[in-house]
């Protein structure tokens, strides 16, 4: 049995790293000094994934704010917007106003992110980016307006640019597509997710997950996994664990990816369930387990996260000993 | 009897700390000033607040809510049952330290009441607000370690929170604000928050007002009826006014928010007054009061102030119309029994 363990989205940046980073923006501090700072940051990070005996990390995130921010980081055509809510969370992202065609944008730092921490640490290192369908709800879209296929493909095709010149700095490709579970997400805009999947993803050999987190819809699951990637992410924290038994039917042959540590309490999960999900998940057939945070670990305090990665060490190392 | 003049204006709770009073704030932090000279520090930023709102021409102010550093976290570290482990990012560089709920929530003692009692010793008017964080937006601002569902959590806290009301009550408050800026996160959870803020106010017969600010205002709507609170005061210049169809039904006061709170552009005193005369197509005069969409504590103090300056001449030349059609005063009054 293989068990397998990663930190998905990001690692809560510390406050003196948020100073480092504000000096840096007002022009108080050379970037040459934050970037030592951001480097010192790096390093413990790395060393907090080994010793946690992660398989698979990111780069933490640590310089975006959000996940949008590291989005308009690398599009052309954009413009950051209002504050608003995270899904039905308490953390705010400056909404993606779509302005022109979507273009790439080759003077992104998102790539020389990626470079600095594949020299950073021998970790399989995943490279985040968001889901056209997710992208699209985050985004103020004022220039396609009706036609939202060409902004999906245009977002697949600007998306496979950047995974492409990026390719030499990350094994593994994480797709965050939460909103595919949404309330109030129309069906004929995620059956043909799998066509723009194709666009971003082609031509690219590299492992690919797709991550869902905070709702799971059972009447949107095969369009979920008839996406074309490897791994499959569940948030099966909170209201998801009850629907746990209808989901292990679901995913015979599958190679998973389980958010059993919850990022959005400070709580620490037992053990036991961890244990008791993943062999249940391959009880029931599926191929390959990956165990982690449920999402963004910026919901909780860094300590919390810690002690949650700490647990999560010695839940795999109780499943693989017996 | 305890009356204001038509549109009344009035703060929803918090601004901006003088620059004095953060570094003091720093200072204490680093042990170089006693906790006596930074309650000093405290007292001397109510003074200045409740002057910058008197000279605004404000009719109901508040005390900025300046010994606050955030709305949940306050009442957190004063309630039993709370547990903090460290900060969390809200958005960019703005952290709070979010609590964890670890035990059964307990009242230990007033939490306002020696706020209350300096800020009305030194206000212009007895017609202060006192702002209190509701038991829903605490509940959902928190993490729940303890509870097995998050109403059990929130009922608690709406017990402990209503403690707290009668106290300020007893010592003369006039007027008191439930925020609950977290009201209507979840469309599944507004119909039991309802009873559970209700729970919290009850038996408190002065004017209860019941702030809410940015997101969904359709999940609220169906359940206006419900709330037994005299007011609700709402952020509507933020999305030009937009929602303000949805409340057309709702017969008790409404508090308007006519200063985008989120920009630094001022309002002119003309914006403000084009705009309330649109929102009294909807609402009848004695019904209104008019306020910013929220706290300004985000904003410079400066802005804040012109801001306030600006919704105070809007408002008053509205008033000075409705004078001519007969509108002078409305009463302080509670509209519900509670």
């Amino acid at each position: 049995m293989q068990i397998q363990t990663a930190l998905v989205g990001s690692y809560p940046r510390p406050i003196n790293i948020a100073k480092v980073l504000s000096k840096l923006k007002s022009g108080k501090i050379e970037k040459q000094k934050a970037e030592k700072e951001i480097e010192k940051f790096l390093n413990k990070y790395f060393q907090f994934a080994k010793d946690s005996g992660l398989d698979y990390v990111t780069d933490s995130m640590i310089e975006w704010d959000d996940i949008a921010d590291l989005t308009t980081s690398f599009l052309k055509g954009v413009e950051k917007g209002a504050l608003e809510r995270f899904f039905d969370n308490n953390f705010y992202y400056r909404r993606i106003v779509i302005k022109d065609r979507l273009q790439y944008n080759e003077n992104n730092e998102y790539i020389i992110y990626l470079e600095r921490a594949r020299k950073m640490s021998n970790l399989k290192l995943k490279a985040v980016v968001l889901g056209p369908l997710t992208f699209s709800v985050l985004s103020d879209d004022l220039y396609y307006k009706k036609n939202i296929k060409n902004l999906f493909e245009d977002y697949a095709m600007v998306v496979n640019t950047l995974l492409k010149e990026a390719r030499n700095y990350y094994d593994v490709i994480e797709i965050h597509e939460p909103a595919i579970f949404s309330k109030g997400i129309k069906k004929d805009l995620i059956e043909p997710l799998r066509t723009y999947y194709n666009s971003m993803l082609k031509d690219i050999n590299a492992e690919t997950h797709v991550l869902s987190y905070f709702d799971l819809r059972f009447d949107r699951i095969n369009a979920y996994l008839n996406l074309p990637v490897n791994v499959y992410g569940f948030d099966v924290t909170e209201s998801n664990k009850v629907k746990l038994g209808r989901l292990y039917r679901l995913i015979k042959d599958k190679e998973v990816y389980f958010g059993v540590l919850d990022s959005r309490n400070t709580k620490l999960e037992r053990i036991s369930t961890i244990k008791r999900i993943v062999l249940s998940a391959y009880q029931k057939g599926a191929k390959r387990v990956i165990i982690g945070n449920s999402t963004f670990n910026d919901l909780i305090p860094e300590v919390i996260v810690k002690r949650k990665f700490k647990l999560l060490k010695r839940g795999k190392e109780m499943i693989l000993n017996g | 009897m305890d009356e204001l003049p038509i549109l009344p204006t009035t703060v929803i709770g918090s601004y901006p700390r003088p620059k004095w009073l953060r570094e003091a704030i720093r200072l204490h932090k680093a042990g170089r000033i006693s906790d006596d000279e930074l309650k000093e520090a405290f007292d001397d930023a109510v003074v200045t607040v409740i002057r910058d709102h008197q000279v605004a021409g404000v009719d109901v102010p508040s005390d900025g809510e300046i010994r606050r550093d955030e709305m949940v976290e306050f009442f957190a570290e004063r309630l039993g049952g709370f547990r903090f482990y460290g900060f969390v990012r809200v958005w960019g560089d703005h952290y709070y330290r979010k609590p964890s709920v670890v035990s059964k929530i307990t009242y230990k003692s007033p939490m306002l009441l020696d706020e209350f009692n300096f800020a009305k010793s030194v206000s212009y008017t007895p017609y202060l607000k006192v702002t209190i964080t509701g038991p829903y937006t605490i509940a959902e601002w928190s993490y729940n370690e303890y509870y097995k569902t998050k109403q059990d959590l929130a009922y608690d806290l709406a017990k402990a929170l209503n403690q707290e009301m009668k106290k300020l009550v007893e010592a003369g408050a006039k007027i008191i604000q439930v925020d609950e800026p977290a009201i209507h996160t979840r469309k599944e959870d507004v119909e039991w928050v309802v009873d559970v803020v209700n729970e919290s106010i009850k038996g408190i017969n002065v004017k209860v007002v019941m702030h809410v600010c940015y997101g969904e205002y359709s999940y609220l709507e169906p359940y206006l009826d419900k709330l037994n609170v005299d007011q609700i005061n709402l952020a509507l210049k933020n999305y030009d006014y937009k929602p303000v169809k949805l409340f057309k039904k709702w017969d008790r006061e409404i508090g308007v928010g006519v200063i985008d709170v989120h920009n630094k552009r001022i309002e002119d005193p003309e914006e403000v007054a084009k705009d309330l005369r649109m929102l009294l197509e909807y609402f009848k005069p004695e019904n209104v009061w008019v306020n910013p969409d929220c706290g300004l504590k985000l904003l410079p103090r400066k802005i804040a102030f012109q801001k306030l300056v600006n919704m105070v001449k809007g408002t008053l030349m509205v008033r000075e119309e409705l004078k001519k059609k007969g509108y002078t005063t409305i009463s302080l009054k509670p509209l519900v029994n509670r």
